[in-house]
């Protein structure tokens, strides 16, 4: 994956994206134990208009580096990527706010364990839950930090459900 | 529960403990390797006769 993140930061060196960090489920393996998924979620602050949006120059950039498209995704360094915009303000600060790592010398970014929970929260399917009661389980994010996130963005009442569903259990 | 189903938990909780301790590039290589496993699983399973 080392090749992969620096193929990643090329892309923001060219312009073509704006700050980025990982998330999905290979940002929740940087907390957690490795979690089995098939592809690198890699988000990514657009500075341009929304509404103009494409990720065409991003694909013909890593082809004309020897990168071809898989399905949705692009096979880079054999890991299919998938450019995803942080559209919501959720995603935003969570890119913007997401950890600066080293990985085997390339620099890259991962998002909060906090945000990440957050993201899953929202996002709301089985596996996201899952995810998202591994995290309590390992402890292995800050409450306050994580209250704060909910509170901004409205989740508080996702996260009492998500209690209710799943932790106060009788 | 009996005493060898608690002890066989306490271990997996142990094992999951040990793993979340490792160094990220370390996880992302059991990543990759799990990967590659389902991707063979997936192909013995396309090689099987009367698979889809």
């Amino acid at each position: 994956m080392r090749d992969t993140l620096s193929e990643i930061n090329e892309l923001r060196a060219a312009g073509l994206i704006g700050q980025w960090a990982i998330g999905g489920a290979m940002g929740a393996t940087f907390y957690l134990e490795p979690i089995s998924t098939y592809d690198l979620d890699i988000f990514v602050i657009f500075e341009g208009s929304p509404l103009i949006l494409t990720l065409t120059p991003i694909y013909d950039f890593l082809k004309e580096r020897g990168h071809a498209a898989e399905g949705d995704a692009v096979l880079v360094h054999g890991w299919p990527v998938q450019f995803l915009p942080a559209e919501s303000a959720l995603l935003r600060e969570a890119v913007e706010q997401a950890s600066e790592i080293d990985f085997e010398g390339v620099s890259a970014r991962v998002m909060t364990a906090e945000h990440l929970m957050a993201i899953a929260l929202q996002t709301g399917r089985g596996k996201d839950f899952a995810r998202v009661l591994t995290f309590v389980e390992a402890r292995a994010s800050n409450n306050a930090k994580r209250h704060g996130i909910l509170a901004r963005h409205g989740l508080e009442a996702a996260w009492k459900r998500f209690e209710d569903n799943y932790l106060n259990l009788p | 529960m009996s005493p060898l189903l608690q002890r066989t938990l306490e271990e997996k909780t142990l094992r999951r403990k040990r793993l979340m301790a490792l160094p990220y590039p370390e996880k992302v290589r059991i990543v990759e390797k799990m990967r590659a496993a389902g991707r063979e699983i997936q192909t013995a399973v396309r090689r099987q006769p009367g698979s889809l």
